[in-house]
């Protein structure tokens, strides 16, 4: 099956330290998994600096890192949720602290390819039960089914 | 025609879904086919804005380095408090008279 998640790339309720350790973690199964070049990490370290992917939604907050498709070799979308907050900067702003306790790493190949599931994934944030229970979710076979839930695994 | 450059950090992910918003949300106030949006990096916008009627961006921007009006517009990405973004930018591209 292809889509934007068959690279099998989650992690569950992570002990982590601060906003690099938790990117780190998470970026390496990237490029561990040749989703993404070996620039990936430092590609989000130095996006995230001058322009950081937090957001703030009704009951959370999480963040969507992401950096230039030079560091990417084919779209996925991974995610890890946080058994503590970590510290990440509001988008559209240079320094509103909020406590993150997901994310969702976005490894983008181009524009409008990803449209359709980046358009849902920003109706998933709306969507306040479908975000508890990604919250909760502890196993990969119970979080590919809140993707399938959402109506996320679309083709990539 | 009305020129609107959309621009987030890296011009794939965030300008994706906002340029599909303004669009529709255009549409609806009745501007189809009185605009056009080019999506760009905001690093892209020193160089690409003078060409431009407005700019709309999902990250925070110093507007010395646009040349045309600016509307931040994070809140669109994930479609909460949209109706003053979406008022300003429709009363800068259409109902303002371009100050220079």
């Amino acid at each position: 099956m292809s889509d934007m998640f068959d690279a099998k790339i989650a992690l569950f309720h992570q002990d982590v330290q601060g906003k690099e350790a938790a990117l780190k973690l998470l970026a390496e199964e990237f490029m561990k998994s040749g989703v993404a070049k070996e620039t990936f990490y430092d590609g989000l370290i130095a996006r995230e600096k001058n322009y950081a992917t937090g957001l703030t939604l009704n009951n959370m907050c999480v963040a969507i890192p992401h950096t230039d498709p030079e560091h990417v070799n084919r779209t996925q979308v991974g995610f890890m949720s946080l058994k503590e907050p970590v510290e990440f900067i509001e988008m559209g702003t240079d320094d509103k602290k909020i406590p993150v306790t997901m994310m969702f790493m976005l490894a983008l190949k181009e524009a409008h390819q990803q449209l359709d599931m980046l358009m849902k994934l920003m109706d998933v944030f709306q969507n306040d039960e479908l975000m508890e229970k990604f919250r909760n979710v502890d196993n990969y076979e119970d979080y590919y089914r809140l993707i399938e839930e959402a109506g996320l695994n679309m083709e990539g | 025609m009305k020129r609107i450059l959309l621009c987030c950090a890296t011009g794939v992910a965030t300008s994706t879904v906002v340029h599909k918003r303004v669009e529709e949300e255009l549409k609806r106030r009745g501007y189809n086919g009185q605009f056009t949006i080019t999506q760009c990096k905001v690093a892209e916008v020193p160089g690409q804005s003078p060409n431009y009627d407005l700019c709309v961006s999902t990250v925070a921007m110093d507007a010395k380095n646009c040349a045309c009006p600016i509307v931040i517009a994070t809140n669109l990405i994930i479609n909460r408090g949209t109706e003053p973004i979406y008022n300003e930018i429709e009363n800068k591209l259409f109902k303002e008279e371009t100050a220079e």
